[in-house]
């Protein structure tokens, strides 16, 4: 049995259309993974491609219209009562901007110590030593605790957030772009620090951003949305690369690497790209894609192994063992 | 590399705020030249200073006592001589700006069409405005220009709104189009194609690009020259190759490092350690010191000049040779 496991989830919401029609909107549509003990999964994909919302409905934060979410074998969507709150305190989400789910007014220490109280996890002579025990696992000394909020730098926010969603002690957690807002001298130590605790206290990790190269570092499998669809899965090594689907190449091709001052964009070529068909009954990918043929506009492709155990793709291109062009 | 005459040379420039915490020293004495067909980028961590420098070209900054002061040259005139109605002529028909956030600029309750055309009705003198309107909507690669051109910006994607931006800063046709942190909040893959339409734009108009950053990745991909920026002054300039091949510079070289990369596997990145010093309070010495893995006794009490590693590629460290 896994830790978690997720299986056909969907999420709608109710949305209006450009005429002002009432429609429903697909964030997530049957998305299935399987999480271990102390293992991290990437998600990544565009802006709105429903990462958050599935990171949502993993820890029963959103409902959800069709599938399930087991956790340690039991189903999250249905847990009332004491079990909900054991599962609330055994999986935490660490939010892109921790601060706005924290009192302005409250010293650092005393949030620590209150969300301590409020779970009961330790008695309250220790609650103390442990507040300084946190924040010497994410590298803040004593002194912070006596902080307020708005006297931390970005990267010691982020330190706070996570030193937060670890007083529960959990064994999961979702960390939603945890460092896309930061620099990148600040976002080594806290990917650094992600990476070490989850392997220190076995903790699974859902790490969600849209830097291919920082899920790379901290992740050992990735998972690439498209419209609230899977188009690949996999480890890191075969997703990254060796990527099949065609939104997955597009990806990997425009990520910039300081070190290849070689692929300069070069002046003549101009991407003057006229829109193409808009919707698509079949690959939400299709109007984008390079590779569209007439059975992409019809029929949506499920998610097969492609390329050996684990790596699966969603393309009616892609054939097994050949990442075509 | 060096032209005879750049397209935007500037000394020594200066700027100061005064807030209720002392002196903020934004940016403090940096020098930077653009040539005519260049793509230039101005890297550091957020608040060093980029965006406070690049709106001071054009005297666009505000705040609390602000001063400027220091020489700007952009298309052979001096800036600081020209009185407020030259300097709003030259702004627009020189020097164009895009920034982050489209939305942020755009007008949503106005066509884009029309945005378009307001742009160009400010700089220049033009006829036919709606035929002008279609022309650079087509230059930047907005699709089915004579009807979208009523759509509004909502009903376009981030990446399109950034379009009608640069089609918005192309209406004066500039000389130097500053883009400070065009792609942000975009996608990756939008991102690449935002960046090839500036690099065919750049070659056609015969345009310089100053491009603000802190992704070093993409001042590999799009720029001939770096300047290296920390605490308001440039630590290091070169060319691309010198500085991110080469670099002569603690900083620099800590910011590569810190940048994960895909096609290495998982060593662990060092970053740099501690954060940048606070604007009001400056270190003593040199500003990097108290992050700097070589920092010795002088570097505590003594700043350092600007000093000549190679051929246009310079350094502002007491302890360069360590690193080459
Ligand atoms: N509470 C909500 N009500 C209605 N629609 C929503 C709600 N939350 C999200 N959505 C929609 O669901 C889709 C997926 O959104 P989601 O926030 O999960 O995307 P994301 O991948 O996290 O994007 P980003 O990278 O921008 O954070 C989007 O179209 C979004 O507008
Ligand atoms: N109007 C103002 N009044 C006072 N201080 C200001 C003002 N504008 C900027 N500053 C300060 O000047 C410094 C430089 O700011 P600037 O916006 O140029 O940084 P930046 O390098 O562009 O950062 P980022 O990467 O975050 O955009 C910062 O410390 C900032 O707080
Ligand atoms: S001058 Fe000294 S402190 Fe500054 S970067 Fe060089 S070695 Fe480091
Ligand atoms: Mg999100
Ligand atoms: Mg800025």
């Amino acid at each position: 049995m896994s830790l978690l496991e997720a299986t056909d989830v969907t999420v709608r919401f109710a949305s209006h259309d450009a005429l002002g029609r009432r429609r429903a909107l697909t964030a997530v549509a049957g998305v299935s993974l399987r999480l271990e003990e102390g293992e991290r999964l990437g998600v990544v994909g565009e802006s709105g491609s429903g990462k958050t919302t599935l990171g949502r409905a993993l820890l029963a934060l959103e409902s959800i219209e069709g599938g399930a979410v087991t956790f340690q074998g039991r189903n999250v969507h249905a847990m009332k009562g004491s079990a909900l709150l054991a599962f609330r305190r055994r999986a935490q989400m660490v939010f892109q901007d921790p601060m706005g789910s924290l009192n302005p007014r409250m010293k650092i220490g005393t949030a620590l110590n209150e969300v301590l109280a409020v779970h009961q996890v330790v008695t309250r002579a220790e609650r103390s030593q442990r507040v300084l025990d946190l924040l010497a696992q994410v590298g803040l000394t004593a002194s912070y605790a006596g902080r307020y909020p708005h006297e931390f730098s970005g990267g010691q926010r982020q330190r706070v957030g996570l030193a937060r969603a670890l007083a529960l002690n959990p064994a999961f957690i979702v960390a939603d772009e945890p460092v896309s807002a930061l620099d990148v001298s600040v976002q080594a130590q806290v990917l650094n620090l992600l990476k070490d605790i989850s392997e220190q206290r076995r903790m699974a990790c859902i790490l969600i951003a849209h830097d291919l190269a920082v899920v790379n570092y901290v992740c050992q499998k990735v998972m690439v949305m498209y419209q609230g669809r899977v188009v690949e899965s996999g480890s890191c090594p075969d997703v990254l690369g060796q990527p099949h689907h065609p939104y997955t190449q597009a990806l990997r091709a425009a990520v910039p690497d300081p070190d290849d001052l070689a692929v300069r964009v070069k002046g003549a070529v101009l991407d003057r790209s006229a829109a193409g068909r808009e919707d698509s009954a079949g690959c939400a990918y299709a109007p984008r894609c390079p590779r569209v043929c007439e059975r992409c506009w019809n029929e949506i492709p499920v998610l097969r192994e492609a390329n050996g155990v684990g790596h699966g793709v969603a393309c009616h291109r892609v054939e097994k063992n050949d990442p075509g062009v | 590399m060096m032209d005879v005459d750049p397209i935007l040379d500037v000394r020594d420039l200066r700027v100061t705020f005064r807030t209720e915490e002392g002196t903020i020293r934004a940016v403090d004495g940096i020098d930077l030249t653009v040539n005519g067909d260049e793509t230039v980028a101005l890297v550091g961590e957020s608040g060093c200073g980029k965006s406070v420098a690049s709106l001071a070209l054009a005297r666009l900054v505000a705040g609390p006592g602000l001063k400027i002061t220091g020489g700007v040259r952009l298309a052979g005139r001096d800036l600081p001589g020209l009185s407020d109605r030259e300097l709003r002529r030259l702004r627009g028909a020189t020097i164009s700006y895009i920034f982050q956030d489209p939305m942020a600029s755009l007008n949503p309750v106005k066509p884009v069409g029309a945005q378009i055309g307001e742009a160009i009705r400010l700089h220049r003198k033009v006829s036919d405005i709606d035929s002008e309107v279609v022309r650079l909507m087509k230059l930047v690669g907005l699709p089915d220009p004579e009807t979208r051109r009523k759509a509004y910006p909502h009903q376009f994607s981030g990446g399109m709104q950034q379009r009608v931006m640069i089609a918005m800063a192309l209406a004066c046709c500039p000389k130097v189009l500053v883009a400070d942190e065009p792609t942000t909040a975009l996608d990756v893959t939008i991102q690449a194609q935002i960046f090839s339409l500036l690099a065919a734009l750049r070659a056609e108009l015969k345009m310089a690009v100053l491009l603000i950053t802190h992704n070093l990745g993409l001042v590999a991909q799009n720029a001939q020259r770096v300047y290296v920026m920390y605490s308001g002054r440039i630590m290091e300039s070169g060319s691309c190759e010198a500085v991110l091949r080469q670099s002569a510079h603690p900083y620099t070289r800590g910011l590569l490092a810190a940048v994960p990369r895909l096609r290495h596997s998982q060593e662990r990145m060092t970053g740099i350690e501690g954060t940048v010093p606070h604007p009001a309070h400056l270190p003593s010495g040199c500003r990097f010191h108290p992050r700097c893995p070589l920092a010795e006794e002088r570097c505590r009490i003594v700043e350092p000049e600007m000093q000549t590693v190679g051929e246009g590629h310079q350094t502002r460290c007491h302890c360069w040779k360590q690193l080459m």
